[in-house]
């Protein structure tokens, strides 16, 4: 039988840092790891821990990950102040269930993001940019703190040009630099034009916005399961088995990561 | 041919002939409380304090199949993983642990990741079951739909008669057992069962005897599916002071962390229980917690037991073994807490 405990070695190939403090860490797994949009991995710094992050990059790139990595705990500060390039970290996974990108076909896709929550968002961006003509319409709402903590900056400027992308970036605080909206991402999210009669919303981010986004969401005629969001708890073993990021009847390892809201609102405080 | 029979001469005989080649634990009492039963280690001296029926030990067999600590991984190299997991015989284990041990085999064996693990402890068990004749204060097997004598779950189960016991066998592995043993076991026509089911029918009316006060107007997964987020919760924990005593001694907890060790290359990971009423249980490293309150912690675990479960798996993950309230400083006890919720819910309470 398996070990489904036992980590894969994967080799640092390079590391990005994007803001102040998340880092995008490039990795090359020494077995093949092919993974579905939202889902997620365990990454290992060795002999201290995993922690659970849903890989930056796309599904499509094959031979190598991205995980863009907030410094928060024990493990991403390691991950942050010692590991480097040429080094190995562990990798467990694929875990949880992907998007259900399939069924958004002939929809338009609103995705909401704040802070570190652009990462997952990305992977799940560059999947439906792969297939951008099996949806209508994609709306991008994304917010950060300051300028300076947003990430993929770059990346951004060009996403806003492509076609069938509305895109929207604002910050809580601007600078004499920023020339794009200010406040916090529920600022931004009215006045888009979606239809939420056929439309899904997706919302990545920390759990206070994830909460007022979606109360925003539901306010502005968003069915409840239209309303994908990514619940990322305390997790330790990944597979269903250690019951530590419950929520509710679900696990959020196994079930999730991403939950629809009618799944999630029954249960007492969610976030 | 009904069953098989077992003189009590002919069990001692067995178990003596067992401990040549196997590793035997079995109830014995106590050394300093009489009345209280451990699962101990069997060998020829404490072989006559072997107390087979009676009722469940305070320490629950889970010990034997998931490991309190143990080492899962030393990293990248072990693909399948040497696991030591000697084969084990377990005298005595009563209905409830049994009940138990289907919740463990669910979680880790069942699903697209098995827990290897688990799985080898639980292959490398022998289990011979026995019917409870008496009860602790705190059993409540009874209001959870178990009975205090086994009726599955067991390789073989001994119900006490006249002078030895009725053996019943509910495992291919038990059947091979009684068939390498032949010379130990007699035909049950010879004696009867008429014993043994005057003996469950009185147990379980002293069970319910015991929990009469406890009879409750609809199931107890609607009791909490209802109670949710109700001010019942904070009454329950009014005296709980996160000792997580319940969650270490529940047969059925399955909640455990993956933790790591050791400098490269000498790199192990390790599983060890974990307890869901800390409050570290749920805490993200950004500081943000979804049971940051005891109360909701509390909640949650009963929640766990009784309606999650039962969303989960079609039962309630609790038992009725009683060690929670048996060990509680703090003195809650699950059936009261159960008043206490439907209480919570006949008056349509929504208060925090």
């Amino acid at each position: 039988m398996e070990n489904i405990y036992r980590p894969i070695k994967a080799k640092v190939e390079n590391i990005i840092q994007e803001t102040p403090n998340i880092k995008t860490f490039v990795l090359r797994p020494e077995e093949p790891m092919r993974f579905a949009a939202g889902q997620f991995m365990q990454v290992t710094y060795p002999g201290i821990g995993e922690a659970p992050f849903t890989p930056s990059s796309s599904m499509y790139q094959t031979e190598t990950l991205e995980f863009s990595i907030m410094k928060a705990g024990q493990v991403t500060s390691l991950l942050h102040e010692q590991l480097k390039v040429g080094e190995y970290v562990g990798l467990r996974g694929p875990l949880g269930k992907g998007y259900e990108i399939d069924k958004w076909h002939g929809k338009e896709v609103f995705v909401v993001g704040g802070g570190v929550g652009l990462a997952p968002l990305r992977a799940l961006l560059l999947a439906l940019f792969h297939n951008i003509n099996n949806y209508k319409k994609l709306y991008i709402r994304f917010g950060g703190r300051s300028p300076q903590d947003l990430s993929y900056k770059e990346q951004l400027k060009t996403w806003e040009k492509k076609d069938k992308i509305d895109m929207v970036v604002s910050v809580d605080r601007g600078d004499e630099k920023w020339k794009g909206k200010v406040g916090i991402v529920t600022t931004i999210l009215e006045g888009s034009g979606i239809d939420p009669k056929n439309a899904v919303a997706i919302v990545c981010g920390p759990p206070i916005m994830m909460k007022f986004v979606t109360l925003k969401l539901v306010d502005l005629g968003f069915a409840d399961n239209t309303i994908y969001l990514s619940m990322e708890k305390n997790m330790s073993c990944g597979v269903g088995k250690c019951f530590h990021c419950n929520v509710g009847p679900h696990l959020a390892c196994k079930d999730g990561p991403v939950f629809t809201w009618d799944k999630v609102k029954v249960i007492p405080d969610p976030f | 041919m009904v069953g098989h029979f077992i003189s009590i001469e002919n069990l001692e005989a067995l178990v003596k002939e067992l401990l040549k080649t196997q590793i035997v634990y079995a109830p014995v009492p106590h050394v300093y409380n009489e009345n209280t039963l451990t699962f101990s280690k069997i060998n020829t001296e404490n072989l006559g304090q072997i107390v087979l029926n009676k009722f469940r030990t305070v320490d629950s067999p889970k010990q034997f199949i998931y490991k309190l600590l143990e080492t899962v991984s030393q990293y990248f190299g072990d693909k399948e993983y040497d696991i030591k997991a000697p084969a084990l015989v377990l005298l005595g284990v009563k209905a409830c642990d049994l009940s138990a041990i289907e919740v463990l085999s669910r979680v880790f064996g069942e699903g697209e990741f098995k827990d290897a693990f688990y799985q080898k402890r639980r292959d490398n068990l022998l289990i011979i079951s026995s019917d409870c004749d008496d009860a602790t204060p705190n059993c409540f097997c009874t209001l959870v739909g178990g009975k205090p004598y086994p009726e599955k779950g067991y390789d073989l189960n001994l119900s006490p008669l006249e002078d030895g016991y009725a053996v019943d066998i509910g495992s291919p592995k038990g059947e091979a057992f009684v068939s390498s043993w032949k010379k130990f076991f007699t035909d049950l026509s010879l004696v009867g069962r008429n014993k043994q089911e005057d003996n469950r029918q009185a147990i379980l009316e002293k069970v319910e005897e015991i929990n009469k006060e406890y009879s409750f107007k609809s199931s107890l997964d609607e009791i909490h599916k209802k109670s949710l987020d109700t001010s019942a919760w904070k009454e329950i924990t009014k005296t709980c002071v996160e000792c997580s005593a319940c969650n270490r001694v529940c047969p059925s907890c399955t909640c455990f962390l993956l933790l790591d060790q050791g400098k490269s290359p000498n790199l192990e990971r390790l599983k060890v229980w974990d307890f869901c009423l800390q409050s570290s249980y749920t805490k993200v490293a950004g500081g943000a917690n979804p049971r940051g309150k005891l109360s909701q912690r509390l909640e949650n675990r009963y929640e766990c037991k009784f309606n999650y479960s039962y969303e989960r798996l079609g039962r309630y993950t609790c038992v009725g073994c009683g060690r929670c309230i048996e060990c509680c400083m703090g003195n809650i006890d699950m059936r009261k807490a159960f008043k206490i919720q439907e209480k919570a819910v006949l008056l349509g309470a929504k208060l925090k």
